[in-house]
């Protein structure tokens, strides 16, 4: 499987997406639909982390 | 690997995007490697085949398909970027002698030092430097603790169960969310 990987713009005719910051580095969306709907998958990722906020506080 | 390409700020293109079979694979990932300037290899995973006993050359296969883009292909990808990734020193020097005098990055099939070696490779050309591998590397390993709550969230059997291009949007998600949460620089 290569790992191939392209910055990618946004077609002028869609809708802006939220654009998520990690570390300084501007987060791009993948370039394929997802099949889970994107707030299941936000919610899931959200209760994870709340979750494991005692262990991921400091972690190294 | 995708955890650092995503990391990086780059979005991670590869077959398992797409589940169409009526689509020939090659063919497909040929078209991946042309909409792509930059293209990574890991030419370590060329395992057996459990079942014949003979090594799987999907990957050699690929890397020979973009070098030959690369090399012979039309004048825009010329300057397109390669990584080769082994686990071993100098193995590709007797498995794929052809490609000696590459650069090759070699990772021991440890997870971190993939991070670090897709990182170092993607920082260069950066006007501001990408987050250090052993940044990324910390989030990796914190992200992995994650794993099983969101697998359970979302109601599937396993980590595998979770097709690509929803694993790239989990890891979108998480990015920011775990460098908060670590509440370290």
């Amino acid at each position: 499987m290569p790992a191939a990987v392209a910055t990618r713009e946004p077609k002028p005719d869609q809708p802006p997406k939220r654009r998520l910051r990690y570390r300084g580095v501007m987060l791009q969306s993948p370039a394929v639909p997802s099949r889970t709907p994107l707030a299941k998958i936000q919610k899931a990722v959200e209760a994870a982390v709340a979750k494991n906020a005692e262990s991921l506080a400091g972690s190294k | 690997m995708c955890f650092a390409i995503a990391a990086c700020g780059y979005v991670p293109r590869c077959a398992l995007d797409y589940s169409d079979s009526g689509a020939i694979r090659f063919e497909r990932i040929l078209d991946l490697i042309g909409e792509c300037a930059l293209s990574i290899h890991d030419v370590s995973r060329v395992e057996l085949d459990e079942s014949s006993g003979l090594p799987r050359f999907n990957m050699p296969l690929e890397l020979g398909a973009d070098l030959g883009l690369r090399l012979r292909g039309p004048a825009a990808h010329r300057s397109r970027r390669i990584l080769v990734l082994d686990a071993e020193p100098h193995r590709y020097d007797v498995t794929l002698s052809d490609i000696s005098g590459m650069d090759v990055e070699v990772h021991g099939g440890d997870s971190e030092r993939i991070i670090a070696a897709v990182r170092n490779w993607l920082n260069a050309g950066q006007t501001e430097p990408l987050p250090g591998g052993a940044a990324i590397a910390a989030d990796h390993r914190a992200f992995l603790t994650l794993v099983p709550d969101i697998i359970a969230s979302l109601r599937l059997d396993d980590f595998d169960a979770l097709p690509h291009p929803d694993f790239m949007y989990v890891v979108e998600e998480a990015l920011p969310m775990i460098e908060t949460a670590r509440g370290v620089p």
